[in-house]
């Protein structure tokens, strides 16, 4: 090498190999879908949270449960119903009459992979109180303030029928996830495969850790100093104002999306082995990581333009750096 | 860069081992210096020019063109310094060019190194040059670079030479052809990493070429048939046209002596008479041939008293001696018409009937070097009778048809000059033929016709050229004025041709009885009678001319005058003397000094040097102190123009290294500049890569096409590693460089050419396609809202 590095290089095959592990133990029960596992790989590795927005049965559970047990972590399940209090989420201080004394009850958000179920079925105030703690990773209750684990990532589900009675997530909120996601019918032949698979006997059960959170604290660190060159930079930047500018938009990426996007990438080219970042990480994420934070043109959205064509859109116009 | 010098100096090489074979063509070696020199120059300002890359061929091509038409002038000898090109320059350069595509096809080979030709010769050494040096190293073709330096070197073979003389032209030319390919095969084989292979298909191909060659030439088209062309073996005279001499000769900057004749008076000298016309020059022997070959029948040697072409019944005798001073030609320029020649090379001397001139075999010798009789210190005496009729006798002469069929003919009606004849004769109340001829001659040289001697005209080509000359422009020299009053005659039905040779000349003092100093009296050829009343007269390459002749049966061709030229050294015939002996500035003085006898008569000489220059000719830098200025500030200008060119290139030349970057010993640099050449050779072929591609996507685009293979595709993730901060070793870094290099020309060879040639064409009208359909897209748009 005959240039100097201006961060120590990580010890990215290291990293490479352990994200490998979880992808390949997830992918055993999760079949078909590489792409949502890949994805919510590097939710995990970019401190960030990911949102599945898919009808029921198709593995949205499955897919927090097993990210959970391959890495070894606790992991926590809020099904979400209008009745759900904020501190049936973040935990509640009850008097212990043993100790005589105030005692603080971690709730499900103290885990290090909490699967929120139909976040659109609580009421606004309980929403609030897990997306507060997803931002700002403390839960501050009675004046206390509790630092949340590590790694910790909200897997939050949404249903996009059965709307009737529902608290669909505000548009601003949205953006607290760094990703969102489809999962989607499998494919015929997963099908059937996993009706072979899943219908002798518990997956989940077979599936044990294989890593432990010390070593994912390590690759996320590890993933903060991948290096994106200024050319990325400009790209990824041009991107996120090229939303802000389409006809299309009435609100487009903001500068917290060109972080998300910016971790995001990093993320992705250590999944890949790679010290660097590339414009194709960025042009592959950029439909999970900044569809769901434009707002679209009401004329736009009724004459059947989505998020995603217009992302692809503003893509398609943008010169990709060589160099 | 060393790469490139040495394919240039071996083409270099190449084109000097060109040089034998064109010494076929040429009788001197005049020829070389110019032809040489330019090869030399277009080479070194090809490879001056070579760092510049993008676009740099343009602009080498065109730099090499300005360079050309600045420098060939004085290559050529035109002129003393380098040149702008303007049009003063360039027009006399386009005249050149076609008076040597006309040498070119009238002059049979060996030639003597004529402007005309040395202009050909050299433009075309110096465009051989160029192309090789651009097709062998800004293209790395070096086969290709090849065929142009061969096609110059094969361009003479098609001339018969002594066997021996093939070895010399063949051996150096194939081990310096051999030397590029050896250069640039090694060149290829560094640059892919593998040994070049011969084709199996090549080898049998090539093997069976040779083994039939070998055994069984008799199978080879054209084997034991006579050569298509011959020269220099027969036994006539084979001549180039005459007149092609006589504007090369009036055009050249700097006048040369050429003849020196002892006469007892003035005397046209003459080469030939041209009895057809082809509709622009005229010629000897029938209109439509190249090269001309003479009636054998209406050749007599010239050992005898020599035949008159037409019956002279008076006719004036006398005799004239001729020293050759600086003239190479076969005609022999002698006063018509001659009876006898005397001299030693009367022996080499043939006289037709059919044209009326004397000619030398023209001959190659054994070791192939050409003989060309008239040639400087030839010394020849010859007597001579002067048709000398009397106006009366002429009016009386009557006109057969055989005689008038033969010499009326033109190439077709010139209906406006034939009234504009008629009229004049009405006018001058010209009855006979003589008359006619007179009036014509008169109007023509006279005040009526308002006619200007001017040698810096344009050729008198095209169909109107003649009519235009005649009834508008009226301003040219001997040639215009010749022709256009011998097709005037020929359609009002007067037999008449062109006749060109010299005129008298400037006197240069009485000769006495013991000869001219510094001019011996020839062997073998006593002093001339009547020693008493010889003039020494210098011929120079000024007094080159051409006049008209009319036949009149039984008194021979006359001689008539209708040129004006400006320093009247012309002699023109009137009705009192059809055959005069004082030019027109004598008469003048004569017609002035009437009366005036004890005034000593003045030197009716002028100076022939005082010829008028064309202006704007090529040397009017040195010739013309009035015309000096220009011709400085036009040099002065090109001086600024190529400061802006050179400024220009290094420019361009910066701009493109700093466009490629610092190729300095960073790997990862010189993988980023691969990736740039593959991206630009790319886009040049028309597969570029869409602005929105990233490299990955591209290459696996080009994979998907077919145009590059796996292992091309398979460098993108080390590519974009050297390009965007990643880690790359210098191993991997020069292997990702030569495959990115190979891709390139993989993927440049994928397009076929044609595609590749369209492709700039084709991109301009993608992207005014893509804007006409956003205009359509934008304005349907703001429409729907």
């Amino acid at each position: 090498m005959t240039t100097t590095d201006p961060l120590p290089r990580p010890d990215l095959p290291g990293v490479g190999q352990t994200l490998q592990r979880i992808e390949d133990n997830v992918r055993r029960v999760m079949q078909g879908k590489p792409d949502v596992v890949r994805l919510s790989l590097i939710t995990l590795l970019a401190e960030g949270h990911l949102l599945v927005e898919d009808v029921p049965g198709v593995g949205k559970t499955l897919l927090a449960k097993a990210l959970a047990r391959s890495i070894d972590c606790s992991v926590a399940r809020v099904q979400f119903t209008p009745d759900l209090l904020p501190s049936d989420v973040t935990g509640v201080t009850v008097y212990s009459p043993d100790t005589g004394a105030f005692e603080f009850r971690p709730g499900p958000v103290f885990a290090n992979v909490v699967l929120g179920d139909e976040i659109n079925r609580a009421g606004p105030k309980t929403q609030s109180a897990l997306l507060e703690s997803m931002e700002e990773r403390t839960v501050t209750i009675d004046g206390a303030t509790h630092e949340l684990a590590r790694p910790f990532m909200v897997i939050a589900t949404q249903n996009p029928i059965e709307l009737e009675g529902t608290y669909p997530l505000p548009e601003a909120q949205r953006d607290r996830f760094m990703m969102r996601v489809a999962i989607g019918y499998p494919h015929q032949d997963d099908e059937l495969q996993i009706l072979r698979t899943h219908g002798e006997d518990d997956q989940m059960a077979a599936l044990g850790p294989v890593t432990d959170v010390k070593e994912v604290v390590s690759a996320i660190v590890a993933v903060r100093h991948i290096r994106v060159a200024e050319p990325i930079e400009r790209y990824l930047i041009a991107l996120c104002r090229a939303t802000r500018s389409h006809p299309d938009v009435e609100l487009g990426a903001s500068p917290r999306a060109s972080l998300a996007l910016l971790r995001g990438v990093r993320a992705a080219a250590a999944l890949e082995g790679r010290d660097h970042v590339v414009p194709d990480d960025v042009k592959l994420l950029a439909p999970h990581i900044l569809a769901h934070r434009l707002i679209l043109r009401p004329d736009a959205e009724i004459g059947g333009q989505d998020a995603a064509a217009v992302i692809a859109d503003v893509l398609d116009g943008l010169p990709a750096p060589t160099s | 860069m060393r790469r490139d010098l040495t394919t240039a100096g071996l083409i270099a090489l190449a084109l000097l081992a060109a040089i034998p074979s064109y010494d076929r063509v040429f009788a001197d070696a005049a020829w070389r210096a110019p032809a040489v020199s330019a090869a030399a120059i277009a080479l070194l300002l090809a490879t001056l020019l070579r760092p510049v890359r993008r676009g740099g061929g343009l602009l080498a091509a065109v730099v090499s063109l300005a360079a050309a038409v600045s420098a060939l002038p004085w290559l050529l000898g035109l002129s003393p310094t380098p040149v702008m090109p303007r049009p003063a320059v360039l027009d006399p350069l386009v005249e050149l060019w076609s008076t040597g595509v006309n040498e070119l096809a009238e002059t049979p080979a060996p030639a003597p190194t004529s402007a005309g030709l040395a202009l050909l010769a050299t433009a075309g050494w110096w465009a051989v040059a160029h192309v090789a040096h651009e097709v062998a190293v800004r293209l790395d073709r070096a086969g290709a670079a090849l065929v142009a330096v061969t096609v110059l070197w094969a361009v003479p073979l098609a001339i018969e030479v002594p066997a021996g003389r093939r070895l010399i032209e063949l051996v150096p030319f194939l081990v310096a052809v051999g030397l590029v390919l050896l250069a640039s095969a090694d060149d290829d084989a560094r640059r892919t990493g593998d040994v070049p292979r011969l084709s199996a298909v090549g080898v049998a191909v090539g093997a069976v070429a040779v083994v039939v060659a070998v055994s069984a030439p008799w199978l080879l088209p054209g084997h034991g048939e006579p050569a298509w062309m011959s020269f220099g073996s027969g036994t006539a005279p084979r001549g180039y046209q005459p007149i092609v001499d006589v504007s090369n000769r009036l055009g050249q900057p700097e006048e040369r002596d050429v003849l020196r004749v002892r006469s007892p008076q003035r005397t046209y000298l003459r080469l030939a008479g041209l009895d057809s016309f082809d509709g622009s020059t005229w010629r000897l022997g029938p209109p439509d041939g190249g090269s001309y070959s003479p009636d054998p029948d209406a050749l007599y040697p010239a050992t005898e008293l020599l035949p008159p072409e037409q019956p002279a019944s008076s006719s004036r005798s006398f005799e004239v001696d001729v020293e050759v001073l600086e003239l190479e030609n076969i005609y022999v320029p002698l006063p018509y018409q001659p009876v006898e020649v005397l001299g030693p090379l009367r022996d080499e001397m043939v006289w037709s009937t059919d044209g009326g001139f004397l000619a030398t075999w023209d001959t190659v010798e054994a070791n192939g070097s050409p003989t060309i009789g008239v040639s400087e210190g030839t010394s020849y005496r010859v007597r001579t009778a002067q048709p000398n009729p009397g106006f009366t006798e002429l009016e009386q002469v009557e006109f057969d048809e055989a005689t008038l069929a033969e010499h009326t003919q033109l190439p077709r009606d010139y209906p406006e000059l034939g009234e504009l004849a008629d009229e004049i004769y009405d006018e001058a109340g010209a009855a006979s033929v003589v008359e006619q001829a007179l009036a014509l001659q008169d109007w023509f040289i006279g005040p009526e016709g308002d006619f200007t001697y001017d040698l810096d005209v344009p050729a008198l080509r095209g169909d109107d050229a003649l009519t235009d000359f005649v009834l508008e422009d009226r301003t040219g020299y001997c040639e215009y004025f010749a022709t256009a009053m011998a097709v005037m005659l020929r359609e009002t039905g007067i037999p008449a041709r062109v006749a060109v040779g010299f005129l008298p000349g400037r006197e240069a003092g009485a000769a006495d009885a013991a000869g001219v100093p510094g001019v011996e009296a020839p062997d073998g050829v006593e002093a001339p009678d009547g020693d008493d009343g010889l003039t020494e007269y210098i011929v120079s390459t000024g007094d080159a001319h051409a006049w008209v002749e009319v036949l009149f049966p039984g008194y021979g061709w006359i001689t008539f005058e209708p040129t004006p030229r400006s320093d009247d050294t012309h002699m023109v015939p009137t009705s009192d003397d059809l055959a005069p002996v004082e030019n027109e500035a004598e008469r003048r003085t004569a017609d002035a000094a009437d009366g005036l006898e004890d005034i000593d008569p003045i030197d009716p000489e002028v100076p022939d040097d005082q010829m008028e220059v064309p202006e704007g000719d090529l040397g009017d830098g040195q010739t013309d102190d009035a015309t000096g200025s220009t011709a400085d500030d036009g040099n002065a200008a090109w001086i600024w123009i190529a400061v802006a060119l050179v400024a220009f290139a290094i420019g361009w030349s910066a701009w493109w290294r700093r466009s490629r970057g610092p190729l300095g010993d960073d790997p990862r640099q010189r993988v980023v500049a691969a990736q740039r050449d593959l991206l630009q050779t790319a886009e040049r072929a028309g597969v570029g890569r869409r602005p929105q591609e990233t490299t990955l996507e591209v290459l696996d685009r080009w994979q998907r096409d077919g145009r590059i293979s796996p292992r091309h595709a398979g460098v993108g993730p080390s590519v974009q590693a050297a390009a965007f901060d990643g880690s790359i070793d210098e191993a991997s870094a020069e292997e990702v460089t030569a495959v990115l290099r190979e891709a390139e020309e993989v993927l440049r060879r994928s397009v076929p050419r044609s595609r590749r040639l369209t492709a700039p064409a084709r991109q301009v009208a993608a992207r005014l396609g893509g804007s006409v359909r956003r205009w359509r897209q934008a304005i349907t748009d703001r429409a729907s809202r």
